[in-house]
């Protein structure tokens, strides 16, 4: 059998990461154990496990923003060791900047890479209006609602055509009609697009809802425990939620973490 | 729309006249009825009219410490404000310079007066340092935390977005730190305020500190009186200059939005 790196090269591999937190005058805090992760190119994994299981520690140890503790990631065929760059990101909280208004904080992406704004305004324009924002690019951030917000902030992550989008409970902070709109939005998006996505989330079934593979993680110290293909066909419709096939997968995976001890009824 | 600015501003100010009118009409009859002799507590009537007669006397004076206020208010900010952005960018110059600035902090800045009188002589020097000294503690710690209270995924979000360190700093942590700058800025009015009158006490022989201590010293308490108000009006009113100006650079702050 061919070693894993003699084959088909992935856009993301995580060889055998750990990260340990070791924060002066306390014990030391094993958030994730070795891991080992591959993404291929175009393909949406979502990341689930429970809370303080080292998901978003991984997915900024893929970004380059937090150093392993050991082992290794490569993205592109590069060695992670600096902060990538070539990547939309998506924070569980929006972290619009409140004095700009809702396009120019779409439009930071560039400014914040030293770049002319206006040659990019068109794009902003036109994803702001794909997900329904349009006649609010004027508005500051504090009159927007939450799920608003939060569409500004996958415009941003989107608006210079990253090959990689990373999003960190992107929508967790959301109501349940908003989280099914924008889960919607962000399908279509990647649909289209077909960009290398990682989504770190703790909803099962928005795991399902939106990936081709659901990576079920242990609780801290965050290790893979399953990897499960969801073979729903493209477009996923919300009906789908209610199709058999759907409430399996939904299903084995409650019983994964019943398994766990994650979840239990008693 | 500006008709109902106007009416709005101006049932704002009602209120406060009433009370303001309140207090005044009560003084004025403890005064006038009370028994209370006048070089004790002269009333109100008697504050004004001796306000009016030394008029050329205390704008003289009120000109004199205007100017120190201000100019003491402005070096401390020009050096607080900028050095708290320095400190912020350098792990080492905050190891540095923080602990010994705020070590500095605890010493009763107003006993160094007689002390800035040996240093800087006599008038308008040293109540400019000590006006300096008593607003630059606020406004570096101010600036400090402004700067400092960043949120960590936001840094993470500006180094995914390939931001500079200068980037990062014009235009995310100076940006969010201006509210916390303000808040500084505003208690440092007053407290400049106080400064300069404690130091002209001792150190001048000029302003309205000199002309309360002169005042106190002829039992002349209507003057005193008068004195005390204009420095009301003016420590309230440097105050909503500086709110004023907050309002035209932080609009988009949390503080400044109209309940409606
Ligand atoms: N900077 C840090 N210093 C010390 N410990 C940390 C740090 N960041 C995370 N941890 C710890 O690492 C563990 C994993 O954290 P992480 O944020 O990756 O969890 P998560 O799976 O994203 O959880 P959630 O779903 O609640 O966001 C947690 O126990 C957390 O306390
Ligand atoms: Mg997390």
């Amino acid at each position: 059998m061919a070693p894993p790196s003699a084959m088909a090269p992935s856009y993301i591999a995580a060889r055998d990461v750990t990260k340990v937190f070791d924060v002066r005058g306390r014990d030391k805090v094993h958030a994730v154990d070795p891991i080992g992760l591959t993404v291929d190119k175009g393909e949406f994994v979502a990341l689930l496990g429970p809370s303080g299981c080292g998901k978003s520690t991984l997915l900024s140890m893929i970004a380059g923003l937090t150093p392993a503790t050991s082992g290794d990631v490569v993205v592109d065929g590069r060695a992670v060791t600096a902060p990538l760059t070539d990547l939309g990101f998506v924070f569980q909280k929006d972290l619009l900047l409140p004095w700009r208004d809702v396009l120019s904080n779409v439009l930071v992406q560039f400014e914040m890479r030293g770049q002319r704004t206006d040659r990019h305004r068109e794009t902003a324009l036109r994803l702001l209006h794909s997900v329904g924002l349009e006649g609010m690019e004027r508005r500051l951030p504090h009159e927007l609602s939450g799920g608003m917000r939060q569409r500004v902030a996958i415009c941003r992550a989107l608006v210079h055509d990253p090959p990689l989008l990373l999003l960190d409970e992107p929508l967790g902070a959301l109501d349940a009609l908003t989280r099914d709109q924008l889960r919607i939005d962000i399908q279509r998006i990647w649909s289209r697009d077909r960009k290398t996505a990682v989504l770190v989330t703790h909803d099962i079934e928005e795991a399902v809802f939106l990936a081709q593979r659901v990576i079920v993680m242990t609780p801290r110290p965050g290790r893979i425990h399953a990897d499960i293909p969801i073979e729903l066909p493209f477009p996923r419709r919300l009906e789908v939620k209610e199709t058999p096939e759907f409430l399996g997968y939904v299903r084995t995976i409650r019983q994964q973490f019943e398994a766990l001890g994650v979840i239990h009824e008693d | 729309m500006r008709t109902d600015v106007i009416r709005r501003a101006l049932g704002n100010a009602l209120w406060p006249f009433i009370s303001f009118g309140a207090i005044l009409l009560a003084w004025e009859l403890v005064a006038q009825l009370g028994g209370v002799p006048d070089y004790m507590l002269p009333s109100v009537s008697q504050v004004v009219e001796r306000g009016w007669e030394t008029r050329d006397l205390l704008i003289t004076h009120g000109r004199w410490t205007i100017l120190e206020i201000v100019g003491g208010f402005a070096l401390s900010a020009l050096i607080a404000i900028p050095l708290g952005m320095v400190i912020v960018t350098s792990r080492l110059l905050e190891r540095l310079l923080y602990p010994p600035i705020v070590a500095l902090n605890s010493v009763p800045k107003v006993g160094l007066a007689p002390l800035f009188v040996v240093w800087f002589g006599f008038g308008m020097a040293p109540t400019i340092a000590m006006t300096a000294l008593v607003t630059f503690f606020p406004l570096l710690v101010n600036t400090v935390m402004g700067l400092r209270s960043v949120d960590a995924e936001m840094i993470h979000l500006a180094r995914v977005m390939a931001a500079t360190r200068l980037r990062l700093f014009l235009k995310v942590r100076l940006p969010h730190a201006l509210p916390s700058i303000f808040a500084g800025l505003k208690v440092a009015t007053s407290l400049a305020v106080i400064g300069a009158l404690v130091s002209e006490f001792i150190a001048s022989d000029r302003g309205w500190g000199y002309v309360l201590v002169s005042a106190g010293g002829q039992l002349d308490t209507a003057l005193i009186f008068a004195v005390m108000i204009l420095l009301s009006a003016v420590a309230t009113a440097f105050f909503y200059l500086v709110a004023a100006v907050e309002r035209l650079v932080v609009p988009w702050h949390s503080s400044q939005r109209q309940p409606h």
